[in-house]
């Protein structure tokens, strides 16, 4: 009981004084964190990007401040389900989130985040902030798009429009991916709930394939087994498309993108490191190292092709929120949720 | 104990004095009560919970029960998985059985190659297999239909895998090598002597299969056909590929997405995850009644047998045809498939375009892939540990509950087999949350994975002892103890060398399942202790088929040589002629 009571108290002391570091804006800020992070000598990152991605930032963060970088690579809701289980141990994790923004709304609700400020936010999109806070900004995109098989869609075939995948032409020819409620819910938003429901209910009529994982998805489009994938990740289709497949891509109006966005531990144990490292990944050079390996910047000023059209990002709110709403309806859509009732 | 004394008297007299093998037992009993409870107590307790989050904490509920079983949804899907795990299982007994029937019991040619060949589908990643297949059968671009739409020169498809029978198809493929094992373990410590009287008296070789050799497999063909079914429930890979697109789905498809919802509802997957856990027992309890109808099934007695096999006559060309025709089919197809895009920037249909792009460069990030040594290295060293404590224990348990009158000893067989349905999720959150709890310091190490490989795969270890077990006539260790032996020498030098086809057998599945064990490792692994099947995990999430293709044909390569000297080492350390 003492025990607990002492590491109740010591946390709470060193959130307090995480806050103060991670909001600090006083002249000595860049001195005084690369100082505090050299000293603490590592950062623990818990991220879904890859690790070979995680291998060169590492190797780029360490080589200009000298502070190691730990990446533990693992799905955005494991990450969760690890930080959860961490922190109510006060187990010494992680310094550094990064991961899907909806999975980083939830780390937020659950008081694992903290505000933090870094000059780079001025560079970023307006886009890459949530509402009323800033315990986590985004620092990469991921935008739908149609990506097509180039052998198997006619230039002059291809849709302008939503409504343009109603036509009969397509009927058995789209596949969309089966986790994808989130766009499914933005999109019904932006047409407006009543309108957006009878489209979706006309696109689940043409008997769409059902494909679990965006990048196999994308693969099969290469290899001609999907001539249509209707909600593609356009950076999964330039990678095969830089790669010499027969396929390309399109967005779209409206166009929706999720983020994956950073965020530091509210009770890190090094916490200059681990605003050192959310600093370097949000400035110029990691968001132009996310550019070279074919992911989408959230920083304004580095160039992409990939963000050239007009665009929004989901609210991730709308996940926790309203999840249940959607998901119910999406696997009545799509996933045979239906005919269950119609059999009895 | 003392019902255990009485079953085996003689050890009562021999050993008045302390004896090591009340330790040994004890030890064995209390790590498999330990391992087998830790989950399913927070499984249980977790079922009757609502999920916890900084906004609410959890209460009791029956409302997980309610949400699983009051909807008709779960009870289509319940009847999904009964369908695909019914077929999948059968299938892989039938498959495997025969392959184990032709090279244990028949003298068909080169079958000596052929058992390091049976178990190959078995290295190859479930995801990679499916993802083979699809690329095989797929109605679109699955090179067997163009070949044949080509041959034939029409337009209809030959074979759909997106269905039911595909999955079917495929599962039961995939783990047609642990029937095989299993199998070849029963089939091997059978003394022969009752085939070669039935032959004898005119029975031809299907009577005999029908009338002697099954009937006296029984208690390993119950075994087998629990494993295989109950694995087959809890199946995941082949249903979200091949079955989401048509629709199809099953029951662990719910449990994936209670525990991917936030706050994740670890509840209701646990509420699910119950029906699987009643179905084992009842498994168990069944094989428990069998492994108490005394020693009907014991065939290695006191009299020296060689297991020798049937002269099929002419008939063995047909079984070597059989043979190839397996690997050809279930072997070679997807290898060649997994060669040829390894070989390529991207997956393409093969073509002599196509041709013109072949690339060594898969293999070449595969070789450079940050951490690869460190992960194979670790995996090597989990699969090896925990296939061996495993065995050993195992054969412990297996020994009081086949051999001993202790009455709940089924229990024990019950706790011991039940972590194979937990979903591996919810066994890595176990044990996650346990040793983060109580703190003894082997959170973050390689330990706790090797605490839940152990867990994980010691109902398999069970399944291959028991079938050996059963089929080791008491008399042996009694003329042992007669002799003098304590009941460790009885242990050490009899009982373990004769279980050595169930022991080799389930030592081998193990070694190549840790490799594979991905649900509880993804939770558990640190930076530094990274294994193989998170390396397999992140090239498929990252898209790399081709890279992880050239892993696949590298691992396949690697395992099957393991494979290979694992059988030397059996034959250099076994009894002869068994």
């Amino acid at each position: 009981m003492l025990r607990a009571l002492a590491l109740l108290f010591f946390s709470v002391a060193a959130a307090a004084a995480n806050r103060d570091v991670y909001l600090y804006q006083g002249a000595d800020r860049e001195a005084r964190l690369i100082a505090g992070a050299k000293q603490e000598g590592q950062v623990v990152l818990y991220s879904t990007m890859t690790v070979q991605d995680g291998r060169a930032l590492a190797a780029a963060f360490e080589k200009k401040y000298g502070v190691k970088l730990l990446h533990w690579r693992g799905s955005a809701e494991k990450i969760v389900q690890r930080a959860l289980a961490e922190a109510k141990s006060s187990h010494d994790g992680a310094d550094v989130f990064e991961t899907s923004s909806h999975r980083m709304e939830a780390l937020y609700r659950e008081m694992l985040l903290e505000d933090f400020y870094t000059p780079a936010f001025a560079e970023l999109s307006p886009a890459a902030f949530p509402k009323g806070h800033r315990q986590y900004v985004a620092a990469r995109f991921a935008f739908f798009v149609l990506g097509y098989n180039t052998r198997l869609v006619k230039p002059a075939e291809l849709p302008a429009s939503y409504e343009d995948l109603l036509h009969p032409r397509w009927a058995g020819r789209l596949a969309i991916e089966s986790t994808d409620v989130l766009w499914f819910a933005a999109l019904v938003k932006a047409m407006g709930e009543e309108k957006g429901l009878a489209f979706f209910r006309r696109l689940a009529a043409m008997k769409p394939q059902i494909r679990s994982g965006h990048i196999l998805g994308a693969q099969l489009v290469a290899s001609g087994e999907i001539p249509l994938f209707v909600d593609a990740y356009n950076n999964n289709m330039e990678t095969l498309k830089k790669a010499g497949a027969p396929v390309d891509w399109k967005p779209l109006a409206p166009a929706y993108g999720q983020a994956s966005a950073i965020g530091v531990a509210k009770h890190s144990r090094r916490p200059h490191a681990a605003l050192l490292f959310t600093e370097f990944l949000l400035s110029r050079e990691g968001q132009e190292f996310f550019k070279r390996v074919n992911r989408v910047p959230a920083s304004l000023a580095v160039d992409t092709p990939l963000n050239k059209f007009p665009h929004e990002i989901i609210d991730p709110a709308i996940a926790l929120d309203e999840g249940e709403k959607w998901d119910r309806l999406w696997s009545q859509l799509f996933l045979g949720g239906k005919p269950v009732e119609r059999e009895e | 104990m003392q019902a255990a004394g009485e079953a085996a008297p003689v050890f009562a007299t021999a050993a008045p004095r302390f004896d090591a093998k009340w330790l040994i037992i004890a030890a064995c009993v209390v790590l498999t009560l330990y391992l087998g409870m830790v989950p399913l107590a927070f499984l249980l307790w977790q079922s009757f919970f609502t999920p916890q989050s900084a906004a609410k904490a959890a209460v009791f509920t029956f409302g997980n029960y309610r949400e699983a079983y009051g909807s008709a949804d779960t009870w289509l899907l319940f009847g999904n998985s009964l369908r695909f795990a019914t077929g999948a299982a059968a299938l892989s007994f039938a498959i495997g059985t025969l392959l184990a029937w032709m090279n244990e019991r028949t003298n068909t040619p080169f079958k000596g190659l052929f058992f390091a060949l049976s178990v190959i589908p078995l290295i190859i990643p479930g995801i990679l297999f499916t993802v083979a297949w699809i690329l095989l059968g797929s109605p679109k671009i699955g090179i067997i239909n163009l070949a044949l739409q080509r041959l034939f020169d029409t337009d209809a498809v030959f074979i759909n895998v997106y269905s039911l029978g595909g999955m079917v198809w495929v599962d039961g493929l995939h783990y047609s090598p642990v029937a095989f094992l299993l199998m070849t373990a029963a089939f091997r410590a059978m003394d022969p002597a009752l085939e070669e009287s039935a032959i004898m008296s005119g029975a031809s070789v299907l009577q005999v299969v029908r009338r002697v050799t099954l009937p006296l497999a029984w208690p390993a063909v119950f075994a087998t056909l629990l494993i295989l079914f109950v694995r087959a429930i809890e199946s995941f890979e082949v249903p979200a590929l091949l079955g989401l697109p048509v629709g199809l789905q099953v029951f662990t498809s719910a449990i994936y997405q209670a525990v991917h919802r936030y706050p994740s509802q670890i509840g209701l997957a646990a509420a699910y995850a119950v029906t699987l856990l009643a179905m084992t027992s009842v498994g168990v309890y069944l094989q428990s009644r069998l492994s108490s109808s005394g020693s009907k099934y014991a065939t290695m007695t006191g009299k020296g047998f060689r297991p020798r096999t049937i002269d099929l006559g002419p008939w063995r060309y047909l079984t070597m045809a059989v043979f190839l025709a397996y690997f050809l089919f279930i072997v070679v197809l997807p290898f060649m498939v997994l060669l040829w895009s390894s070989l390529q920037k991207f997956y393409a249909v093969p073509s002599m375009e196509a041709l013109s792009r072949l690339t060594l460069d898969p293999y070449r990030t595969i070789i450079a892939y940050p951490n690869l040594l460190r992960a194979v290295w670790n995996s090597l060293l989990l699969a090896v540990a925990s296939a061996t404590i495993i065995m050993l224990v195992t054969a412990v348990i297996c020994w009081i509950v086949v051999k001993t009158r202790l009455p709940g000893r089924w229990l024990l067989d019950n706790f011991a087999s039940l972590p194979m349905v937990f979903p591996g999720i919810v066994l890595g959150l176990a044990i996650m949350i346990l040793y983060l709890t109580i703190p003894a310091g082997i959170y973050g190490t390689i330990w706790i994975m090797l605490i839940a490989y152990v867990t994980r795969f010691m109902p398999y270890g069970l399944r291959y002892n028991t079938t050996s077990m059963l089929q080791i006539h008491k008399e042996l260790e009694e003329s042992a103890a007669m002799s003098g032996a304590s009941w460790t020498t009885t242990f050490w030098r009899i009982i373990l060398p004769l279980l050595k086809p169930g022991l080799v057998a389930g030592w081998i599945y193990i070694v190549i399942v840790s490799i594979r064990e991905l649900s509880s490792s993804i939770l558990l692994y640190s930076p530094g202790t990274e294994v193989v099947s998170i390396v397999i995990w992140e090239l498929w999430e990252n898209g790399q088929y081709v890279e992880l293709s050239a892993l696949g044909v590298m691992l396949i390569l690697a395992l099957f040589v393991l494979v290979l000297a694992a059988q030397w080492l059996g034959r250099q350390f076994g009894i002869r002629e068994l």
